[in-house]
């Protein structure tokens, strides 16, 4: 069922099992999973089923560290940013919840073993057809693998989702619960802990029209995105000075993204057919739609001590004499790829003379990046419609972050050269700082994360914020560290994991 | 096409090759690959000749000397034609050639050094592409030649 929060009366206390704050991937899935399950559940939109300027105005912000987008990296409305997802889904490689001695304050309190069989689940509420993210031969319709030398670069797979707009899609499931109700055009402005901060007594709720009413949970899932769940807690501030969760200072700091460099290296082929089609585009087999990358291997990264990249091809064409010569040649330095094939071909290539020496083909890359505790979310001095303290995101990135990427993309170098058919072009500099970011993802991540010390996170283990007996965390801003790929489906497959131990816990009577 | 935001300066300064100078290469290339047999075992005097003997290996020197000379314009490695011979001929030897050793094994040391060179992060940006050492050099050798030659003329 839907209500309109700008229809409830003024004042108005509503009593729930639960109360889920955020009707995006996490708030939706879990809220369908509890459909039928005889838990009352109350799920909280800011917005309405369609987009709304002055709703998304409440994501306005400033910004004190790199330029990000913090308005148009999300939308507030129901379906949350899914409304504008690209589908891209692969689940965080194992390592990626290992701790690594090179990568401060990194490891999660959850294996990625634990979260296999919801990555499984994961994949149905984001409509994949296949989970092959890591069999080629799965793919081998699409062709083989670039046979690349040496073990850094691995060849892997995203699946798309069409993309699942969980507004639009998941609609009629939330229609039809008897148990879940939505209120639309509401906007959490405080969560009301009892006296001693333990636990969650209510939820103070404002419309932009001006309607304030209650909701009072017995339990609460946070899940209003990575910087939203932040600044909620921040906000809640009326008995806990700091925010709730905050008695160690963690909420909303390592604040991560994954830096996008539009073209970090081209590199060239003797051949184009060395290429299989699944890398190069959104290319659909047996009922899927898949696209190839390249990710480097646990191994290589242990020996390095670096950090994660994964690598997508983009435009390519074909490279002759004349390549560079053409009046619209936009590439100063096009005109020295035919000199490097020539020399490819005359030492390590087994490919026959061909009037195109090859091809050249662009790569595009995300990459991972490191926790950073001075990454992170504040409350700014100016206020949103509602009277709230806007966010103050100071995203940092760090020269490591930089090491990091230059020296896998010199490690494709190496796996292309020592294979013999290609060459790679570093176009991504070596840097002293980082400042400016090229691109990012829309990924907000590490707001709130997990850690099973108290002291060094906000959530444990099991999504609950420390300290807290009834408020649990959904989403992204969970993660200790981001990985390299698109969060959604790791944070879909939390936000089941969620729902299962939020079961266990009702049934055994735990909010009672 | 994708658009690459970087430039370079070095486009300007590798020098043009008249289709004389790729003549003159050639037929150093061409001659080496007949006499190296007779000629590496002999001492220094040999040593021009030992460059031609490696410009063989490729079908286009001129190519590789331009790249060289990129590589010269952006690095100023600063050695003679003598260090980068004796480089190859040591990257070479390490994969199994000699002055005696037929064409196809001398590419095949060729390769194989190139590879190792890849495998073992041993590698030159030259305009920002990672070669390998063993390119590298040849490609200085090839430039070095060619600048002899037009010197030469």
């Amino acid at each position: 069922m839907f209500i309109d929060g700008r229809n409830v009366p003024d004042g108005t206390t509503i009593e729930a099992d639960l109360a889920i704050i955020g009707a995006g991937a996490a708030g939706i899935a879990i809220a369908r999973e509890l459909a039928g399950s005889g838990i009352s559940v109350a799920l909280i939109e800011s917005g309405g089923f369609e987009f709304d300027a002055g709703t998304q105005d409440l994501y306005e912000g400033e910004m004190a560290g790199v330029e990000y987008p913090l308005t148009s990296s999300r939308l507030r409305y129901f379906g949350g940013t899914t409304n504008h997802w690209g589908g891209w889904t692969r689940p965080l490689e194992p390592m990626d919840f290992e701790e690594r001695d090179w990568v401060p304050h990194s490891g999660w309190p959850i294996t990625r073993a634990i979260l296999d069989p919801y990555y499984e689940r994961a994949a149905d509420v984001c409509q994949l057809r296949s989970t092959a993210f890591d069999d080629a031969s799965a793919w081998a319709e699409g062709g083989e693998p670039l046979p690349l030398a040496g073990d850094e670069v691995m060849t892997r797979f995203f699946i798309y989702s069409p993309p699942t707009r969980f507004g639009k899609k998941y609609r009629p499931d939330i229609e039809q619960a008897r148990n879940v109700t939505c209120y639309l055009n509401s906007n959490v402005m405080e969560i009301v802990p009892a006296e001693n901060g333990a636990r969650v007594d209510t939820l103070r709720i404002g419309t932009l029209s001006g309607i304030r009413f209650e909701v009072k949970p017995k339990a609460c899932i946070l899940a209003a995105g990575a910087i939203e769940n932040a600044r909620i807690l921040l906000l809640s501030n009326s008995v806990e000075r700091d925010g709730l969760g905050n008695r160690n200072g963690n909420v909303g700091r390592f604040f991560m993204e994954h830096p996008h460099i539009p073209s970090p290296a081209t590199f060239l082929v003797t051949d184009p057919d060395h290429v299989a089609r699944f890398y190069r585009t959104y290319t659909k087999l047996q009922n899927s739609v898949v696209r190839g990358c390249f990710l480097f291997s646990p191994d290589y990264l242990r020996r390095t001590r670096r950090m994660g990249t994964v690598l997508t091809f983009g435009m390519s064409y074909a490279v002759t004499e004349t390549t560079g010569t053409e009046p619209d040649n936009r590439d100063p330095a096009a005109w020295i790829q035919p000199l490097v094939l020539k020399l490819a071909r005359d030492t390590t290539s087994a490919a026959a003379p061909n009037a195109e020496y090859g091809w050249r083909i662009g790569v595009g890359c995300a990459t991972e990046q490191e926790p950073n505790p001075a990454s992170r979310i504040t409350l700014s001095d100016e206020k949103d419609a509602l009277g709230l303290a806007r966010t103050r995101l100071a995203w940092r990135l760090k020269k490591s972050d930089a090491d990091s990427l230059r020296g896998n993309l010199e490690a494709l170098a190496r796996a292309f050269g020592a294979w013999g058919e290609g060459r790679v072009r570093v176009l991504f500099p070596e840097r002293d700082e980082w400042t400016v970011a090229e691109g990012w993802g829309n990924h907000h991540m590490g707001t709130t994360r997990m850690a099973s010390d108290p002291k060094k996170g906000v959530a444990g283990a099991d999504c609950r914020v420390h300290g807290m007996s009834n408020l649990y965390i959904a989403g992204s801003s969970l993660y200790p560290t981001g990985g390299t790929v698109n969060p959604t489906l790791t944070l879909v497959a939390l936000a089941l994991r969620l729902t299962d131990h939020l079961k266990s816990r009702f049934e055994e009577g735990a909010f009672a | 096409m994708e658009k690459d935001t970087e430039h370079t300066e070095h486009h300007a300064a590798a020098p043009a090759f008249s289709r004389r100078d790729i003549v003159i290469l050639a037929g150093v290339a061409a001659s080496a690959g007949v006499t190296a047999a007779i000629l590496f075992g002999r001492p220094p005097a040999a040593a021009r000749l030992d460059s031609g003997a490696f410009l063989g290996l490729l079908a286009d020197p001129a190519s590789a000397a331009k790249l060289g000379e990129i590589w010269f314009a952006e690095s100023k490695p600063g050695e003679t034609l003598a260090v980068y011979e004796a480089r190859v001929a040591r990257r070479l030897r390490a994969h199994g050639w000699s002055p005696a050793a037929a064409p196809e094994l001398a590419h095949r040391a060729l390769a194989a050094s190139v590879r190792a060179d890849y495998l073992g992060d041993r590698m030159v940006a030259i305009e920002k592409w990672h070669l390998s050492e063993t390119e590298a050099d040849l490609c200085a050798l090839a430039a070095l030649v060619m600048r002899d030659a037009a010197h030469g003329a």
